[in-house]
């Protein structure tokens, strides 16, 4: 019985010294068999690489002009805990006030009391105070109760953000394409994002505390590295003049949108791409037609046609057809010409002049019914199969069914009604493309928006012009195609009115009927009208595609929608090309001081002046500088910053005179390019957010 | 003899190392409940009276006033008033499920103006007084059935009432009244089956079900095979058993035919067994078997069935990590243990404790205060801390051998389970040893009624002892 008694009560005290064994073995487990990974990973917990965002590049117009860049913008927060309580209770009123007052007149001071009162009960370290705040507005801010304290004491929390910036607003918005949060950029800052972006850089910070993390001074960080800047091909006046005339066009033929794109016929540079859409009674560079929308082309095909016809060697333009007054059947649908025509038989360049969809689809049939596999293939000698492959996201493929192929549904109608542009979708800019290389000789190229990029001011890369296809056809087709271009001109063509004493066009307009397939054509028919050609005929400079969607009013026609933007664009063009424009100065210009060599930053440029090996006086304490040349060496002044008052930025780039100015709260226009030659408010003068304009020169 | 003089000598025969002991974990528990609310670079607000240090000095304060309390009453008081001490207990178990605080997800707690008060706490020291008022009883006899019954009623009631909060970690806590019953003559075969249980649970969880049934299937035929006339045929069998599980592990044969193959084996032996007359041996293999077989797939059949969802987590936290979500309630394990293997040898030092000043392990204060000895103290603290609780238990064993009465030795082995429970559950599973369960290390964390509480178990045990030779 005692015995049993010792056994039991060694048992149990044996049960704790397991215990305690147990546990000594998971702490070596956990501490040094498995140490150092847990170690590792706690290191990670309190030390981490913070990104930093790069700057990101600009985009240029041809002319060095600046189309997008980014502007400094600051988010303002608050940390509610950082105030001891009684500085809070003191400053409180004073600081709801301000906001109320400077920040945010919607919310009254009350409401802003509240709302500190509450986040600081709940213990809120990052309250948002304002999202978007400029310099200027944020050097006010810092000057309101408790946030002049600063950071650590007044919990006034900066984060330096950038935006977006298009000084030119909705000019080619939708080319230029927008970055937005969270999703894939569109446009040009899509497809050029890697270029634009610049590189991350990173930091290591370390948490010191909940929530607050402090950078660490250590070898491992990585300055962030800035985007490089593009210079496009887009010249912006002539894209402002081709916006313009199709807002109008869009506007008073109440259409559902448009598209209208010039290209540099030798080298396929886009000089214009503007594309409207309206949505509601606004209208908007919000969707990129010239490069997405497939549809099918209608009469401007008819050049491919014809084309395809004379490369086969079936046709002379001086053959003449039936066109059976306008109106024939062919397997068992109607084709119909715009208008009844009589008298006699037409030749097949006044067919294609006047447009006449009988006469170039029952010429079609008569040559390629049988052999429909001969007309695919000279389109695709026409490189029409193909994508133009332009520096832009989203370009579908052109659609043209393989002959007689069951599955694409290959009809007996499909010769004679791809013969005069059905049956078949490409984009604007794919035909564009086409008519391109038959102004280029023969010679297919690559559209291309872009030209250079540029690293610091020095291209680092230069797109050259691209060539797709060498010769799309023999000498003799093209001479032909070139006169039916023309031939609408003449009397009786479809493009008459574009007949001007000054320069003449080469084009082809377009009507096509959208909805014919859909059987609803008691909704009434739906229409778009297009024009495609170049200018000047005989020794062609720009080609150009205008397509208006779904005129709605005032005539439906090619030749009454689309070809007016046509006009104005060549009009424009040509004027600018032999017509030197002079700038005018704008009045109460300061005018500039002629000793003004170049101004910006002042420790660029100390380092380019090092870097170049240039001696000169250094007497500029500021942060802003001038440089001027003297009797011995340059010297460099301060230009001074004062509150209120308007810089001299004169001999500034651009980049340095709009960060100061749009800091200060001026509103920013511009002219010329190249650095600033005048200004349109005198330096000194008092600042009140009015609207300064830059000479540059 | 007057009663000063008495006292005087009462508090000469204290017991001095259980008193140090339990001044040094009250003391250490203090400044790692301050450490863990410290952060130098956020500016408080709050007085330090609001601050868990603040609260828990307040405690100890009160802690202190109730040992010199116990030690100016005659020892004979607590065990005339255990068993209304007990009811007392009982009847705040059930008060609280009327008026307690619902605080994530049980009413354990009732707030009175500030403080709060936690019934299960002083349940448990009621629970201990009446186990030892009436095994000490004289007619209290362990070796009838009906004195068992009712001595495991005793805490089976406050058990139940805790459940109904529910509050499953301090109702297990309870079950530390088996380490006294042991010591006061349970037959051992109970706790034999109940650890084969456990076991059986655990593997059930950790590995496939089936693969343990397997395993169980081949451990009966080897050992009806153990007790046979052998013959060549039988060890055939034998082998091919575990050759067939060891195939079933490198390969993918089917395990329904492997258990399939394996039942046909023992049903073989089960006959060689009867013919051969063993059948004492089969009357217990053969239900255990079944009974183990069918414990094991019910098991995890119950786990993933009918516990609730945050039970489901914590075991699957204890034994199935890989299922669990790090973000999840794999998070406190995973943060406690990366703050005990980050203090190393020697630890970070006081105060000096990253991960425990930035927060990274929840409730590191109360049932996590642990890590927080593991980072700042490092191996040579958490030694320290296990020795001291080792000591501890190895003075409650002393002091109820030493006892003259059973009323002290009862109450000393219950003392003892209460701490070895609390200190096997909390410390193991801030390592993943045991599943997390709301249980506070005793003296250490922070918590005004766990350590007002176990102060006045120490008191009373202390005083119980100081009196041995008046019986």
């Amino acid at each position: 019985m005692k015995d049993e008694i010792i056994i039991r009560t060694y048992v149990v005290f044996l049960l704790f010294v397991l215990a305690g064994f147990l546990i000594l073995g998971r702490v070596v487990q956990i501490g040094i068999v498995e140490g150092e990974s847990w170690r590792g990973r706690g290191d990670s917990l309190y030390v981490r690489h913070q990104p930093i965002e790069p700057e990101r590049g600009n985009i240029l117009s041809s002319d060095g002009r600046m189309l997008v860049t980014s502007l400094p913008l600051f988010e303002v927060r608050m940390d509610l805990l950082a105030v001891p309580k009684d500085k809070f209770v003191k400053n409180i009123d004073s600081l709801a006030l301000c906001l109320s007052r400077h920040l945010n007149p919607v919310i009254s001071e009350r409401a802003y009391r509240d709302l500190l009162w509450r986040e600081r009960q709940a213990g809120n370290r990052y309250l948002l105070i304002k999202e978007e705040v400029t310099y200027s507005q944020l050097e006010k801010i810092k000057t309101f109760p408790l946030f002049r304290l600063g950071g650590n004491k007044g919990g006034l929390i900066v984060v330096r953000k950038s935006k977006r910036e298009r000084p030119y607003r909705m000019l080619a918005a939708r080319t230029l394409g927008s970055v937005r949060e969270g999703a894939k950029p569109v446009g040009l800052e899509g497809y050029y994002d890697d270029v634009l972006g610049g590189e991350k850089g990173s930091r290591l910070v370390q948490k010191v505390a909940r929530d607050i993390w402090v950078p660490v001074d250590d070898i491992g960080d990585f300055e962030p590295k800035r985007g490089k800047d593009i210079i496009t091909h887009i010249d912006i006046d002539l894209q402002d003049i081709t916006e313009q005339a199709l807002y109008k066009s869009v506007a008073h033929h109440q259409a559902l949108g448009g598209t209208a794109v010039v290209m540099e016929v030798k080298t396929g540079a886009i000089k214009a791409m503007a594309n409207l859409v309206r949505s509601g009674d606004d209208i908007g560079e919000y969707l990129n037609y010239a490069v997405g929308a497939a549809t099918e082309p209608g009469s401007t095909f008819k050049l491919a046609t014809m084309m395809a016809l004379l490369e086969d060697g079936y046709i002379r333009l001086d053959d003449r057809v039936d066109i059976h007054g306008g109106e024939v059947e062919l397997c068992g649908k109607k084709i119909r010409d715009s208008e009844k025509r009589k008298g006699s038989l037409p030749t097949l360049k006044q067919v294609f002049a006047q447009s006449s969809n009988v006469g170039v689809a029952v010429t079609a049939q008569k040559y390629y019914e049988k052999n429909a596999k001969k007309f695919v293939k000279r389109l695709e000698q026409f490189g029409l199969n193909e994508r133009s492959r332009i520096d832009l996201e989203g370009e579908p493929a052109p659609y043209i069914k393989e002959a007689y192929n069951v599955e694409q549904k290959w009809s007996c109608t499909s010769i004679p009604w791809m013969a005069h542009g059905y049956e078949l979708t490409l984009t604007p800019l794919q035909l564009l493309t086409f008519y391109n290389a038959v102004a280029n000789k023969g010679r297919m190229m690559k559209p291309q928006l872009v030209h250079q990029i540029l690293e610091y001011s020095e291209p680092v890369k230069t797109y050259k012009p691209q060539v797709l296809k060498n010769q799309i056809c023999s000498h003799s087709t093209l001479q032909q195609a070139m006169e039916l271009l023309k031939s609408t001109t003449d009397s009786g063509g479809t493009a008459y009115a574009l007949r001007n004493r000054l320069y003449k066009v080469a084009g082809k307009t377009g009507t096509a009927v959208t909805n014919y397939y859909k059987g609803d054509i008691n909704q009434g028919k739906k229409y778009q009208a297009s024009f495609a050609g170049f200018f000047p005929a005989d020794d062609p400079v720009y080609s150009c595609i205008v397509v208006i969607y779904e005129p709605s009013a005032n005539g439906y026609y090619g030749a009454s929608a689309a070809m007016p933007v046509f006009r104005e664009i060549a009009d424009y063009s040509v004027a600018s090309r032999f017509i030197a424009t002079e700038d005018q100065a704008p009045v109460n210009t300061a005018p500039l001081p002629a000793r003004i060599r170049a101004g910006g930053y002042a420790t660029d440029i100390r380092t380019l002046l090092h870097f170049s090996g240039v001696r000169f006086e250094n007497r500029c304490l500021n942060e802003w500088a001038s440089l001027s040349p003297t009797e011995s060496q340059p010297e460099l002044t301060g230009i001074n910053l004062q509150q209120d008052l308007v810089p001299d930025v004169r001999g500034m780039g651009l980049r340095d005179a709009l960060f100061l100015l749009e800091n200060k709260g001026l509103k920013v226009r511009l002219q010329g390019h190249g650095r600033v030659r005048s200004q349109s408010i005198a330096p000194g003068s008092k600042i009140q957010g009015q609207t300064i304009e830059l000479t540059m020169g | 003899m007057s009663s000063i003089i008495s006292r005087n000598k009462e508090f000469a025969k204290v017991d001095w190392i259980t008193l140090a002991t339990y001044i040094s974990l009250v003391v250490i528990g203090w400044m790692m409940i301050y450490a863990s609310g410290y952060s130098e670079l956020t500016e408080s607000t709050t007085p330090f009276f609001r601050t868990n240090a603040g609260k828990q000095l307040i405690a100890i304060i009160i802690s202190a006033f109730l040992f010199l309390l116990v030690f100016i009453t005659d020892f004979k008081f607590w065990s005339s008033l255990s068993y209304p001490i007990y009811l007392l207990g009982l009847l705040f178990l059930v008060a609280v499920l009327f008026f307690g605080q619902k605080i994530k997800g049980s009413t354990s707690w009732f707030n009175l103006g500030g403080f709060s008060f936690q019934p299960s706490e002083f349940a448990k020291f009621g629970t201990m007084l009446a186990m030892a008022a009436y095994l000490s009883y004289f007619k209290t006899n362990l070796k009838q059935f009906k004195s068992r019954l009712i001595a495991m009623m005793l805490f089976a009631v406050p058990i139940g009432l805790i459940l109904m909060q529910p509050d499953a970690g301090s109702a297990i806590t309870f079950g530390s009244f088996f380490v006294l019953l042991f010591r006061e003559g349970f037959n051992p075969v109970w706790y034999i089956i109940g650890l084969a249980l456990l076991a059986l649970f655990i593997l059930a969880l950790k590995f496939d079900p089936l693969y343990v049934i397997a395993y169980i299937l081949a451990i009966g035929s080897t050992l009806i095979y153990s007790q046979l006339r052998k013959n060549n045929q039988q060890l055939f069998i034998v082998l091919a058993s575990w050759g067939l599980i060891m195939a079933s592990y490198w390969s993918k044969v089917p395990i329904m035919a492997v258990l399939g193959l394996l039942g046909t084996g023992l049903a073989f032996f089960i006959y060689q067994g009867y013919q051969q007359r063993l059948q004492r041996l089969l009357i217990i293999l053969v239900p255990s078997i079944l009974a183990g077989a069918a414990f094991t797939k019910v098991s995890q059949y119950t786990v993933d069935n009918f516990l609730k969802p945050h039970q489901r987590e914590r075991i699957n936290v204890w034994l199935r990590p890989e299922m669990c979500d790090p973000r999840g309630n794999l998070y406190h394990v995973l943060q406690s243990k990366l703050a005990i293997s980050s203090g190393n040898f020697s630890g970070k030092g006081f105060l000096e404790g990253t991960l425990t000043k930035l927060n990274y392990v929840p409730e590191q204060s109360t049932d996590f205060i642990f890590s927080t000895i593991g980072e700042e103290q490092g191996f040579l603290g958490i030694i320290a801390i296990i020795g001291l609780f080792v000591l501890l238990m190895l003075r409650a064993i002393a002091i109820g051998e030493r006892a003259r009465n059973t009323f002290t030795r009862v109450y000393a082995y219950s003392f003892l389970g209460f701490i070895l429970v609390h200190f096997f559950i909390n410390i193991g599973m801030t390592m993943g040893l045991v599943p997390i369960m709301g249980i506070p290390l005793p003296f250490i964390s922070y918590g005004g009624s766990s350590c007002i509480v176990f102060s006045l178990m120490t008191a009373v045990l202390l005083r119980l002892d100081s009196s041995r030779h008046f019986v």
